[in-house]
């Protein structure tokens, strides 16, 4: 009887001892592990930077417009071959709206899903590669402007996790998730529909029921980028 | 009377035996359930995303807004300088000049990384992929000598197991180059949970060749 009970009790540290090493070496913890208070100077904190944030990027719109005026009261002084050249670039750089026939694609998280909870199925959530998978489709049907929630996609820009938050250029975008494209091209919106592409978004959408539609634009808008450009290591050669 | 006592008091342990057997069974479904819930928590996010935590929130968040920070400082330097008739047409020269680097309309050339990618890659993770080099801080990106820039620069897979960019098949292995800071965009492909290892655990027998490179030449998008 002894001999079987402490062999029970030895398997059962042992096991214990396996699976406080694996709870604690997963190196991810759940979000609701968080002490209150930290988790409140997290969210005031996060609410300060997305304040400030959103201050920046209306200060560099203005900016842009205020450049744009001012060469314009130059045209005097510039050569107007350049100026419409800048414009030019200005446009193919993202820093000016796109209008035009295009795709709209509606996407969101399962109805009653909440990213904030712990116990969330991340399955049943958009997930950054969804996004990311989505902006290389258009690519190759050859978007000339897309957008998610109004963030301009430029060739730098970077959709990534942050949790369960997802970022487009460093900025929080939040589900339901808009994604525009200008487009000419019915071609897109068949390879969109294509049972081919999208393999696991559109099994998740389905089995977790989460909103996913595709829809043809005769005009769709989209702003121009208001963030920053990274330009220090680059260096161009004349 | 002594036999009596000796059968309580082994009764006594018996019974403590099962609470303590109980409890710690208890403890260890506890454990399980823990356990079990955390690791369904990061399914995803192990495949194709990097784990994050609280500290990498707030310091993505820190580093953008000192980013747009310095980008209203050199916006607000063009403004001035075109407001002063002596420096608008060069004001107006460097404006072109920045858009054109960034349009990839200038070659370009600085410090940063290779990263071969072996052949049986599939489109998704070298999708990751540049989208990782890109939030690591890289300035220019191209893969296999074609530039990323644009938007129409998306990988597209084809039956023969071959990656279509830009109209050109790709022929592995497929080597990305990326110009910015090397040591952070290398550390942060090497680092725990970062892309390398996602990377050789999605396609077990494989890794990505990473070098530090002093100077990396892109030509301009033609």
């Amino acid at each position: 009887m002894s001999v079987r009970l402490s062999t029970i009790f030895v398997v059962l540290g042992v096991l214990i001892g396996i699976f406080f090493a694996a709870q604690f070496s997963t190196g991810i913890p759940l979000d609701g592990t968080y002490p209150a208070d930290q988790y409140q100077a997290r969210q005031n904190l996060i609410k300060d930077f997305l304040d400030e944030q959103g201050i920046l990027r209306n200060q560099i719109a203005n900016l842009n417009g205020q450049i744009d005026e001012q060469q314009k009261k130059n045209q005097a002084l510039l050569s107007k071959t350049k100026l419409s050249y800048r414009d030019e670039l200005k446009a193919a750089a993202g820093l000016t709206s796109a209008k035009g026939r295009g795709i709209e694609i509606q996407l969101s998280d399962s109805p009653g899903a909440n990213r904030e909870s712990t116990g969330v199925v991340p399955e049943a959530l958009v997930q950054a590669a969804d996004l990311r998978d989505i902006v290389n489709l258009l690519r190759t049907g050859s978007a000339t402007a897309i957008a998610i929630n109004n963030q301009r996609i430029l060739p730098t820009t970077h959709i990534s996790a942050v949790g369960n938050s997802i970022l487009v250029n460093n900025f929080y975008v939040a589900p339901p998730f808009v994604i525009t494209a200008v487009s000419d091209e019915d071609f897109l919106y068949a390879r969109l529909n294509d049972a081919t592409t999208l393999m696991d978004l559109k099994k998740r959408a389905t089995q977790f029921g989460m909103p996913f539609t595709l829809t043809l634009r005769s005009h769709v808008s989209l702003s121009p980028y208001n963030g920053d450009f990274r330009l220090k290591y680059v260096i161009a050669r004349p | 009377m002594a036999i009596s006592a000796s059968n309580m008091l082994l009764h006594d342990l018996d019974s403590g035996r099962k609470k303590m057997i109980l409890f710690t069974s208890l403890l260890l479904g506890i454990f399980l359930v823990i356990q079990s819930r955390s690791f369904i928590g990061v399914t995803i996010v192990n495949t194709r995303d990097s784990a994050s935590n609280m500290f990498r929130e707030l310091q993505v968040l820190r580093d953008t807004n000192k980013s747009l920070t310095d980008e209203t400082g050199s916006l607000e330097e063009v403004l001035a300088k075109s407001k002063d008739s002596s420096l608008s047409l060069k004001a107006l020269e460097d404006e072109i000049r920045r858009f054109k680097t960034i349009t990839g309309g200038l070659p370009v050339y600085g410090p940063g990384i290779r990263v071969s990618v072996p052949v049986g890659t599939e489109v998704a993770s070298l999708v990751d992929l540049i989208n990782e080099l890109f939030n690591t801080g890289a300035e220019a990106v191209s893969l296999n000598g074609i530039r990323l820039t644009g938007n129409g620069f998306g990988l597209d897979g084809i039956p023969s197991g071959q990656i279509l960019l830009k109209g050109n098949i790709l022929q592995p292995p497929y080597i990305l180059t990326a110009i910015g800071d090397s040591l952070t965009m290398e550390n942060t492909l090497r680092q725990v949970g970062g892309f390398l290892r996602r990377y050789e655990k999605k396609h077990p027998g494989k890794t990505l060749k990473i070098e530090k490179k002093d100077r990396i030449d892109m030509d301009k998008v033609d």
